[in-house]
């Protein structure tokens, strides 16, 4: 369980089109690093894996992605349960100024998941899960944000996984870590890919390559000429430039022997 | 203003192949002057040609130790980590192939002991087939040609073949007259050691493609 099928995903920000015609299988239980310059949509298709870009005004998508099987942008469908099987993980730790247990008990708690026995069984097995109990199996009742970044990250993690999802989604889950505690959260990420779909975005190519079964390569490129252009856009048709996915593949062949040159100047450094 | 960073690593990887190409031209010196000095039998030679490999020695690991270093300062990916992978391999080849050269020199002190003339017969042909061969991996090597890296590889059966018409030349004369066994011994291992060059040869022909495709394949089949 956790299959994600793009088809021939466009999303716009209102009149500018971020993303032109990306199709990728993301298989479940595996992990998906997606990698490529700033700018090129990495994180906005992220976000359209769990409907995130529905809280901006003015988004749209055009395309289907399905989850196991299941269209997530099908009239009627339920985006608090969506969110609930595809959680993610930020940037920076995101906790809410509350105690660690509060934290991990959150999503439980609305979702009413647990009686109150269960739930602290829960919560101290979402901890496991995020190799943070040990360390904070003392400090329960503490408040989060006292924690370690590091630490904080895994309660992140913690936190997502108490809901039981599918998929955890990472934007960039180690880029305000140290390397150690990038390790640990690749360690953690290697454990939870038994259990769960991980989509992961990375600027570390080193990353990419250590953790990632499948990476997919994305890059701002001429949008096809056949794509939906809104006639609103001022840029001259020549110069609109949409991210997409450009090579997708095993990880190791990505590293060692990319097809595409665009993929090998970027993972090589040649790029911009 | 300073080199950017990247532009840096292009010229290290620059210097890498000017070094694994310098290294290739002394393996092959060491392999041409082997073979001249045995026919000449020029025992002052032979002993300059083992004392010269000790160099070569010293620079392939001059040479490994750059890659190591690149290879941790850089943490090259793709075609990059494949040129560095293919020059730590290459090196490896150009230090057997002065090995086999030594090799070749030391027989030619062993068989200067021995007063008679020898015939040489298909030696000096099957040298220059070994070490046109190396001369053709080695521009494959420089100009990273798909093409020349495919020809030395095929070139190689010419040399087996004309290496298995010595052997059994060298061993009809071993049996017509038995006072041949000792330098015919040597001289079917003179041309085992430049049959091996040319193999070797073949190995830089298929790591020029490597590093170029990424294509791993046993061409000397």
């Amino acid at each position: 369980m956790g299959n994600i099928t793009v088809e021939h995903l466009n999303f716009y920000y209102g009149s500018k089109q971020a993303l032109s015609d990306v199709s990728i299988e993301i298989p479940e239980q595996q992990i998906t690093a997606l990698i490529g310059p700033s700018g090129c949509g990495k994180s906005t298709f992220l976000r359209c894996l769990n409907r995130m870009n529905d809280t901006i005004k003015g988004t749209r998508i055009e395309g289907r992605i399905l989850l196991d099987g299941q269209d997530i942008y099908a009239s009627g469908a339920n985006v608090v349960d969506l969110r609930r099987r595809v959680g993610m993980v930020f940037q920076r730790p995101n906790l809410f100024p509350q105690s660690v247990f509060d934290n991990v008990a959150f999503g439980p708690r609305v979702l009413g998941m647990y009686r109150n026995g269960d739930l602290a069984d829960a919560v101290e097995a979402s901890l496991r899960g995020a190799d943070l109990w040990d360390e904070v199996k003392d400090k329960l009742r503490q408040d989060a944000l006292s924690f370690s970044l590091g630490q904080q990250q895994r309660l992140c993690i913690a936190r997502v996984i108490a809901v039981k999802p599918q998929v955890i989604l990472m934007d960039e889950p180690c880029s305000a870590l140290d390397p150690i505690t990038t390790l640990k959260i690749e360690d953690l990420m290697r454990e939870l890919a038994h259990d769960y779909t991980i989509v992961i975005v990375t600027h570390n190519m080193q990353q990419a390559a250590r953790v990632s079964d499948i990476t997919a390569m994305m890059m701002l490129a001429d949008a096809p000429v056949d794509a939906p252009v809104d006639a609103s856009v001022d840029a001259p048709a020549g110069h609109l430039k949409t991210g997409t996915i450009i090579e997708v593949g095993e990880t190791k062949r990505i590293f060692t022997r990319p097809t595409d040159q665009r993929t090998e100047d970027y993972v090589t450094g040649r790029y911009g | 203003m300073t080199a950017s960073v990247r532009m840096q690593f292009e010229k290290h990887l620059g210097q890498l192949n000017e070094d694994v190409l310098q290294l290739g031209s002394q393996a092959r010196q060491a392999v041409a002057r082997a073979v001249e000095v045995l026919i000449a039998g020029d025992v002052e030679a032979a002993r300059q040609v083992i004392v010269d490999d000790e160099a070569i020695n010293r620079r392939r690991f001059e040479i490994e130790r750059e890659c190591y270093a690149l290879l941790v300062t850089e943490q090259p990916m793709a075609g990059d980590m494949r040129v560095i992978v293919a020059a730590l391999i290459v090196v490896t080849d150009l230090e057997r192939i002065a090995d086999h050269g030594k090799k070749i020199a030391k027989i030619c002190l062993r068989m200067m002991q021995d007063l008679r003339p020898i015939p040489f017969g298909d030696i000096p042909r099957l040298s220059q087939m070994a070490l046109a061969m190396m001369d053709r991996a080695l521009r494959a090597y420089a100009t990273r040609d798909l093409v020349e890296a495919d020809a030395v590889c095929k070139a190689d059966d010419q040399v087996d073949a004309l290496y298995k018409q010595t052997f059994n030349v060298v061993l009809s004369r071993m049996l017509e007259d038995p006072r041949m066994i000792g330098p015919g011994t040597q001289l079917i291992q003179v041309a085992h050691e430049l049959e091996r060059v040319a193999d070797r040869a073949t190995n830089i022909g298929e790591r020029v493609i490597y590093s170029v495709t990424g294509e791993l394949a046993e061409l000397n089949v």
